[in-house]
């Protein structure tokens, strides 16, 4: 059997797949790919199954080594084939995130519906972790044919994020002006649980005030919600995020929109735009 | 009695606004959602004054037939004179045997004006009910602590907090399923008791509506 070599990685680094879907009233988050688009275009590269777990690389550099002959594919590229002893370098790109995906898929044991990490419950993926130097990572094997190939997915940096106000947004007088005017940059304490956005705003932070005297308790959430803590700088709930929150939701990102924020780089800049209800 | 709302929630989830907070209401909708079957929805969790529906598609067609699927049950469950009565349902209780030697627990005596033994006492002597389970996974937001305990969350919280910490915020009190950062202030460890295991099913072993009693280990 052939197996991935960690020679060399960041932090946070994890095997991620399709989230797992209908546990968030036990408080599993969805977890999942940040970006499943490109997550999508590596499995399909290799000839993956749509269940398959896939390495998501964030922001750092990563080296590993093949045992056995691997064939690989970054964020849908062309795939490439290592032989046994062979290792392989991350090449620096624009986007926050970046998916391995190897042919024959990772061999981890599908946990509650999917072969990802849940971080925060600490279970999926490999030992429910994150990766460290010295893991090897055993990979399955599949005779189903390769797909195609993306050699370039957008970051789309410039575009502003569809969100769709909540009730609670959308009857505080004001919001749709306030959070859509604002030009904010991603904080580097941005994780998966929520991407952190910075910005000086007073409006953001009256209405954090208005918005927190409304209503004290915590509501069920998922990934995409904007919640609006006192200080008025907006945390967006990425795959990791809690299923409840206790910060007011002012707007909920599309589903599409949570890829491009995950691309987003610490720095990066991030502005909404309101799209209108399904 | 004004009609419970169904607004969007994003494009992949629809929320149930409760008129006031209500959380056997709330608990009792989620289960009647539950108990529809209906592909289209992912899951339903029940807050204090929301119930969140997760769908499974985000089409434009798929929310406006949920959401009126979802405003016809609640009127119908209305129209039933609403949540049941907890004689009416069936109620699981959990004895948990707690180690009370948490690091907060002189703190919160003093901060309280009680002893620590009288802490120890209050906080067990009290059945709580499972309001709702998030946060982490099995993290079980349990209800009410008795109101001479209660205390706003730590002004900082831990950067870690150890797996079976049982402990104390406002109205709520909780055990850590696994390690993780925490605001809330630590009374003991909760023995032999696994609140998420995702080998087990359910993982989660506290669900909502269920009641939770704490022992003293002596």
């Amino acid at each position: 059997m052939s197996a991935l070599e960690v020679l060399a990685i960041g932090p946070s680094v994890t095997a991620q797949s399709a989230p797992r879907e209908g546990l968030a009233s036990l408080g599993v988050p969805a977890s999942g790919a940040a970006d499943r688009e490109a997550m999508r275009a590596a499995l399909s590269a290799v000839g993956g199954e749509d269940d398959d777990a896939v390495i998501e690389l964030p922001l750092y550099g990563a080296r590993f080594r093949a045992h056995g002959d691997v064939m690989i594919s970054l964020d849908g590229a062309s795939p490439v084939s290592l032989v046994d002893g062979e290792s392989w370098s991350l090449p620096v790109g624009t986007r926050a995130v970046r998916y391995l995906a190897i042919r024959g898929g990772l061999d981890l044991p599908m946990v509650l519906g999917a072969r990802g990490t849940c971080l925060p419950g600490r279970f999926g993926g490999f030992e429910g972790r994150a990766l460290r130097r010295g893991d090897v990572l055993a990979i399955g094997s599949t005779s189903r044919p390769l797909g195609g190939c993306r050699e370039d997915i957008p970051a789309h940096l410039d575009e502003p994020l569809n969100c769709i106000p909540t009730a609670r947004g959308s009857r505080e007088l004001g919001l749709g002006l306030e959070l859509i005017e604002q030009r904010f940059t991603v904080d580097s304490r941005s994780d998966r649980v929520g991407t952190r956005l910075h910005a000086d705003s007073l409006p953001l932070k009256r209405l954090a005030e208005t918005l927190r005297q409304g209503s004290p308790r915590s509501r069920p959430t998922l990934r995409g919600a904007i919640q609006l803590p006192p200080d008025g700088r907006p945390i967006v709930l990425g795959p990791d995020g809690p299923t409840v929150g206790g910060y007011p939701v002012v707007a909920v990102l599309e589903r599409a929109a949570c890829d491009l924020l995950a691309r987003r780089r610490p720095g990066d800049v991030v502005t909404f735009r309101l799209a209108s209800l399904p | 009695m004004s009609a419970d709302a169904v607004v969007p929630y994003g494009d992949r989830a629809l929320e149930v606004l409760l008129p006031r907070p209500d959380l056997q209401w709330a608990q009792h909708l989620a289960r009647r959602l539950r108990a529809m079957r209906e592909p289209a929805i992912l899951d339903c969790v029940a807050g204090w004054e929301t119930v969140l529906v997760h769908l499974a598609s985000t089409h434009a067609s798929t929310h406006a037939r949920m959401r009126t699927r979802i405003t016809e049950l609640v009127r119908e469950e209305l129209a039933k004179g609403g949540a049941p009565r907890d004689a009416e349902i069936s109620v699981r209780l959990h004895e948990v045997l707690v180690h009370y030697d948490g690091p907060d627990l002189v703190e919160v005596a003093s901060a309280c004006g009680l002893s620590v033994d009288e802490v120890i006492r209050l906080h067990a002597d009290t059945t709580y009910v499972v309001a709702m389970v998030g946060f982490l996974p099995g993290f079980a937001y349990l209800q009410s602590v008795e109101p001479r305990l209660r205390l706003p969350r730590r002004a900082t919280p831990r950067v870690r907090v150890p797996a079976g910490s049982v402990a104390i915020a406002e109205d709520m009190t909780a055990i850590y399923p696994m390690e993780s950062p925490g605001g809330w202030h630590l009374l003991g460890r909760a023995m032999d008791v696994r609140p998420f295991d995702a080998g087990r099913s359910p993982p989660s072993l506290f669900l909502s509506g269920d009641r939770v009693r704490f022992v003293r280990r002596r």
